[in-house]
């Protein structure tokens, strides 16, 4: 049972994924870190700092059961499927996005500090996640 | 001495190798050990899958971690490292030899008139007497089947169907052995003999001795029998829980399961018969409780024991209906 | 008031047929968190659980059993504990014709002590043989681990039938000498 590296996922198009994530980081306020992952739970690129005490590839299983159970939430409630979801913590939020793509199903999660708000949080978020999409689109 | 050695599970390369290896052990041992190729019957058995079988000594060498304290009854394990080095060959052979002599010079049991046993045990100890490529013919009244030991494995062939015959065979009580070479092609339904044996002993009538047996002792499984491959009804699942759980009497095994006790007594005979491992210790008085040395385990909040068992019966009873 | 415990659990690595078992059982369809697979060379199969299965037993007297699958793959584990609370059984399903499928076995009994300690789990082995069964009974009890273990098609509703039929024994007598 060892964890392989995903099969799916190139090296180019992992580094054109870090490449924006970086970017979207940059380019807002209030964002911890970003990590995108495959719907079934393994890391492709974050903007973790190395020196957090977070496991990443634990993260993505994480953000991609959440994202799941989202989903079924959703469709069990008659609402088809979910586009993302919202983790409130006393420490800032944490959000889910789902990506999809012909070839690719990804989960992009976003850690926002304390002072960040919901609007703030999901417009940022969604612009990051588009430009994901369009990587994808390119790699295609 | 003569010994016997085999090997389980490896593949042929493999095997040629450890075949060399005791060709070259060959003038350095006491006894003198023969290569018999791959089985689970010899004195001896290299094994890298984990197996039963008819011998004394067995070395696991299947990668998994064992626990140094393992209970088996009649197998020994010596501990080795795989791949083998002819050091460790030729210890494996020391002390596999002291063992084979400590176990060959038990007094042997008295061999018992044959026709006075239940046709079960009858057909047993017949059926553990032939040889590799042998066949037994079986006659209880007008019914034939024959026991053929085949790779290893003790195999029934029939023209009834298994739980017919096991009835067939138990009403006719005494039955009729004989060794042939060639057995009638309508002979086509094909049982292991365990199957059969397991069968015929839970409907054998219980005597006031089989009772004996069992009695004043407490009885703990220490395995599951193979499910699947024996016939088996709910008083056995619940048997094989309590009796793998705690060492316990057959009186108190006979309330706990909700059954009778000769059913118990049927059921333990089955189990020894297919070779699942029970250990019984003597009680030191009739009818005493032996639930008292209850297992220290972690379990979840236990809800009211009736409530929980009225919705175990009712999932029961719906699967069952489910079913049928 | 105590509730009653009714919750059962499938674990097993992936492709051992947990989502399977769950839908083969459910009275309605089961919900589940299947997601496209995208490690097709650690199990060759389209889709595969991420957060959980869930499904349920409807009984007479409108009590319901629920059946609870975990995601199999070994990165989701953080998961296996949320899934797995309050569970009085399991069933743990193993592929045998996977390559590694004895040692998968022993990791998920290591990975949910409490089930095995109180001997409320059965294992069910799929694709596998009456040599394999035999195989697996020998190992556990080289283990010291005294579990029943079943050739079970998790697409056969009978064979899982008898399986459960086996855990209900198990909790039956559990539940008897702990009264
Ligand atoms: N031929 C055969 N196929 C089986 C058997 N048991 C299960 N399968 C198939 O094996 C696959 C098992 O897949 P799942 O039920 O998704 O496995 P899972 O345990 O839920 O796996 P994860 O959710 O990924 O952990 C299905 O395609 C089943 O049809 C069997 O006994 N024989
Ligand atoms: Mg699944």
């Amino acid at each position: 049972m060892n964890n392989v590296a995903t099969p799916l996922i190139s090296n180019t198009l992992r580094a054109a994924c870090l490449e924006r994530i970086k970017e979207a980081q940059s380019g807002s306020g209030g964002i911890e870190f970003l990590l995108l992952a495959t719907s079934d739970g393994y890391s492709i690129c974050h903007t973790i700092p190395a020196s957090q005490d977070i496991q990443p590839s634990r993260l993505a299983a994480m953000a991609a059961s959440f994202s799941g159970i989202s989903d079924g939430l959703a469709a069990n409630a008659n609402k088809q499927s979910a586009n993302g979801s919202i983790i409130e913590t006393g420490h800032g939020l944490l959000v889910c996005r789902q990506i999809k793509s012909s070839r690719h199903e990804l989960v992009l999660l976003a850690a926002y500090d304390k002072s960040t708000n919901h609007g703030l949080a999901l417009w940022s978020l969604n612009n990051a996640a588009k430009q994901i999409a369009n990587v994808l689109e390119h790699y295609n | 001495m003569n010994l016997s050695v085999k090997t389980f599970g490896f593949t042929p390369y493999e095997v040629e190798l450890i075949k060399e290896q005791i060709r070259v052990t060959s003038n350095k041992t006491t006894g003198q050990w023969s290569f018999e190729g791959e089985g689970t019957d010899a004195d001896l058995v290299l094994a890298r899958v984990p197996c039963q079988g008819q011998h004394k000594v067995q070395v696991p060498l299947y990668g998994f971690p064992l626990p140094a304290d393992r209970r088996q009854q009649d197998v020994v394990y010596l501990k080795s490292e795989w791949p083998l080095r002819i050091f460790g060959l030729l210890e494996i052979f020391r002390q596999a030899e002291s063992v084979c002599t400590a176990r060959t010079s038990l007094p042997a049991s008295k061999p018992a008139e044959s026709a006075e046993l239940p046709a079960t045990i009858q057909l047993a100890q017949q059926a553990a007497r032939i040889k590799d490529g042998q066949s037994l013919s079986v006659e209880a009244a007008d019914n034939r089947c024959y026991v053929r030991l085949f790779d290893g494995q003790r195999l029934v062939l029939s023209n009834l169907p298994i739980e017919t015959l096991a009835s067939r065979l138990v009403a006719a009580n005494s039955l009729r052995f004989e060794s042939v070479k060639h057995i009638d092609s309508q002979y086509r339904t094909v049982t292991p003999l365990k199957s059969l044996l397991w069968s015929m002993q839970l409907q054998q009538p219980v005597s006031a001795n089989d009772i004996d047996n069992w009695n004043n002792k407490t009885h703990r499984l220490l395995a599951w029998p193979a499910l699947g491959q024996y016939k088996t009804s709910s008083f056995m699942f619940r048997l094989c829980t309590l009796l793998t759980k705690q060492s316990t009497s057959i009186q108190n095994a006979a309330r706990l399961a909700n059954t009778s006790e000769d059913n118990v007594v049927r059921f333990l005979t089955a189990c020894q018969l297919v070779g699942t491992p029970i250990s019984s210790t003597e009680s030191p008085a009739r009818g005493l409780p032996d639930l008292a040395p209850k297992m220290t385990v972690n379990r979840p909040v236990t809800p009211p024991a009736e409530q929980q068992l009225s919705l175990l019966q009712s999932l029961r009873n719906k699967l069952r209906k489910a079913l049928s | 008031m105590t509730p009653v415990h009714n919750k059962i659990l499938f674990i097993g690595p992936m492709g051992a047929g947990k989502t399977t078992a769950i839908q083969t059982l459910s009275d309605d369809m089961a919900a589940n968190t299947e997601v496209r697979n995208s490690n097709r060379d650690m199990y060759d199969k389209a889709t595969t659980t991420v957060a959980m299965d869930y499904g349920a037993i409807q009984l007479d007297d409108e009590q319901l059993v629920h059946l609870y699958g975990i995601p199999g793959q070994k990165h989701f584990e953080a998961v296996w504990p949320v899934i797995a609370k309050g569970a009085i059984g399991a069933i743990l399903l193993v592929n045998a014709s996977q390559p590694d499928w004895q040692n998968d076995m022993l990791y998920f009994l290591n990975a949910f002590p409490q089930l095995v300690t109180s001997g409320s789990l059965v294992v069910a082995i799929n694709r596998g043989s009456d040599q394999q069964q035999l195989q697996i009974l020998e190992l556990l009890s080289q283990q010291n681990l005294c579990l029943p273990v079943l050739l079970t098609d998790p697409r056969d509703r009978g064979q899982l039938v008898m399986t459960l039929e086996i855990l209900i024994a198990n909790l039956e007598i559990e539940t008897l000498i702990h009264e």
